[in-house]
């Protein structure tokens, strides 16, 4: 039992350092409805319950990342369509740019251990030559 | 087949299962406790706007009522309660005296946080708190709320409690009162175990946000296995402790010792109807009474007493076959019938109101009844006695006045110096015989105003013998001149 919790944290725990990042992503260019925003993350296998969402949305509401406005819908209650703001667009920015960094350190260190993956045998961590 | 409210979501309005509106109320209100942040205020209601949107839909496809799979459905897309929690679920919750949720920076959805420092590993359980536990309970829940607390069966604390009801039977000292007191102040201090917060509280759970949102959904499942198939029953049972608890949060404190003296009557509900019966019976033959009828030897009102006694047997008689009647009319109408109607607020305040009305206006006006026939009794034996001894002391003193009158009258000449010694020899007599004294210068003057006359007679007949012998001196002395 306590693997199985330890396994899911550790992914929602990634996810939620970049959930923010996907939000701001997906609003970029379009105003998106909430519902509308959880399909677009489930197309990119980036599974979340709404009501993590609207807490996540409030937030960058009120850090004025975000806007929303109201529309009338045929279908029930009226929504709110979520867009982005000039300060989210800002914050987009660097957000990418740390995305950019440190994919760049995750891959190097991947790229290490695939290219010493070769030699088929156990490295240390030392700089040690033999 | 089952129960349906009408809910009203965000401004639409839904029919939804009973069994449905239970567990998304529950789901609503552990909403409360995860988002009662104010940063967090928009969030709930932009959740019930989605919830209705989701109904909506459901509607428009076809379907008139929500059910459980529905709002459990929806549950699953919002996220459960500790999904929603952003930290690692083993926050403990900080709660005040009142439940509510105090403390809680670590605990904001969405944040990022720092894990607290370890302290040790969790206890499983925290000290219990005592509540009562209307859910469970037979009456107002005091005995399973202890049962919980205690850890006893339920079924054991319940026989001890009547126990003790019955041990006061053959114990002197105990008092069949105190269990139904004991009893009654339990149930207005102890608070109830509602939300799903406090029930956990009650059990001793530790009050995580993941075991209160858990709760909620295991709760309901476990209920939901225990309860009759049918649905009927439990409802029942449900509506039973909803109206008492609805009708004693009502009233308050003073109308929850009323409606807990009935209620614990109507354990045996047959002897709350047979009082309720017979009180009105009585109050109905007080009033008739009151109109000169004789009914079971209950002597008339009309007839036999004053016109306060009168009005106040009358005021009496009403204020009984309220005070009897509207308990009566309570049980009738919420236990008995097959309807099961509620009363509405107004109709409540409205009771209540007469109800203490009449029963302060039946106890003062029998209090004032009762007294004023003692008052009488008192009076008149008080008037008796009085009566019976200025008698004894009339006879007495005739016998010893008479002979002084007497005396001094024969010794002094003229009647008013008479006059004066008989009234001096009277005021020696004690306030007391008042009467007798009038009625003893009465006889005194009629004594001496005989006597009085008796001698007038005397000196007039003596003034005439007198006169004739003058009359007879000069007639001679006329016949001699004439010769």
């Amino acid at each position: 039992m306590n693997s199985e919790i330890n396994e899911s944290n550790i992914k929602s725990q990634m996810r939620k350092g970049v959930l923010e990042y996907c939000i701001l992503l997906v609003l970029k260019d379009s105003r998106c409805y909430v519902s509308d925003i959880i399909e677009r993350l489930r197309e990119a296998d980036l599974i979340v319950v709404e009501g993590t969402l609207y807490t996540l949305l409030n937030r960058l509401r009120k850090e004025e990342k975000l806007t929303y406005e109201w529309e009338e819908s045929p279908k029930g209650p009226p929504r709110k369509y979520y867009k982005i703001t000039p300060v989210g667009e800002e914050v987009l920015g660097f957000m990418s740019e740390a995305w950019d960094e440190i994919s760049n350190s995750i891959s190097h260190f991947r790229n290490l251990d695939n290219s010493n993956r070769t030699t088929t045998e156990e490295t240390t961590c030392s700089t040690e030559e033999q | 087949m089952k129960k349906t409210y009408n809910i009203n979501i965000a401004g639409s309005v839904f029919t939804i299962d009973d069994d449905a509106y239970t567990l998304l109320n529950d789901y609503l209100e552990t909403l409360q406790h995860v988002f009662h942040n104010t940063d967090n205020e928009e969030i709930i209601p932009d959740i019930e706007n989605r919830i209705a949107e989701i109904f909506t839909i459901k509607v428009t496809e076809g379907k008139s009522v929500i059910t459980l799979d529905d709002v459990e459905s929806v549950i699953s897309r919002i996220g459960k309660p500790e999904e929603l929690v952003e930290v690692d679920g083993t926050e403990t919750v900080m709660v005040d005296e009142n439940g509510n949720i105090t403390e809680e920076e670590n605990i904001e959805a969405g944040k990022k946080t720092v894990p607290p420092p370890y302290t040790g590993p969790q206890p499983e359980q925290v000290k219990k708190k005592l509540f009562r536990d209307s859910k469970e309970g037979m009456i107002g829940g005091v005995c399973a709320g202890l049962s919980k607390f205690l850890d006893f069966d339920v079924t054991w604390i319940r026989l001890i409690a009547v126990g003790l009801l019955l041990l006061s039977i053959p114990i002197d000292h105990l008092s069949i009162l105190t269990l139904p007191i004991v009893y009654i102040i339990l149930w207005i201090v102890l608070p109830d175990a509602s939300t799903p917060l406090q029930r956990m509280q009650m059990k001793g759970d530790v009050p995580t946000l993941s075991n209160i949102g858990k709760s909620v959904t295991g709760m309901f499942r476990q209920s939901q296995s225990k309860s009759n198939p049918y649905g009927y029953d439990s409802d029942n049972e449900k509506k039973d402790k909803r109206i008492a608890d609805e009708i004693a949060g009502f009233f308050g404190s003073v109308g929850k010792i009323c409606l807990a003296i009935l209620l614990v009557m109507a354990i045996v509900l047959e002897v709350a109807m047979i009082v309720g019966f017979l009180g009105c019976v009585f109050g109905l033959v007080l009033l008739s009474t009151a109109w000169g009828s004789d009914l079971f030897g209950i002597p008339s009102l009309m007839d036999n007493y004053s016109y306060n006694q009168w009005l106040l047997g009358l005021l009496m008689a009403i204020g009984y076959i309220v005070t009897f009647g509207i308990p009566l009319y309570c049980v009738i109408v919420l236990v008995l019938s097959k309807n099961r109607k509620n009363f509405g607020t107004v109709t409540k305040i409205v009771m209540s109101i007469f109800w203490i009305m009449a029963f302060v206006l039946a106890a003062v006006c029998t209090g004032l009844f009762i007294s004023n026939e003692e008052n009488r009794d008192e009076y008149w034996r008080h008037k008796y006695e009085q009566e019976s001894k200025t008698e004894i002391l009339y006879e007495d003193n005739e016998n010893e006045y008479n002979e002084d009158i007497y005396e001094s009258v024969d010794s002094i000449e003229t009647t008013q110096a008479k006059d004066t010694v008989v009234k001096a020899q009277l005021t020696v007599i004690t306030p007391r015989a008042e009467k007798a004294k009038e009625a003893k210068a009465k006889a005194a003057k009629a004594k001496t105003d005989k006597k009085f006359k008796a001698e007038k007679t005397k000196a007039e007949k003596t003034k005439a013998e007198k006169a004739k012998a003058v009359k007879a001196a000069a007639a001679p002395a006329d016949t001699v001149k004439t010769k």
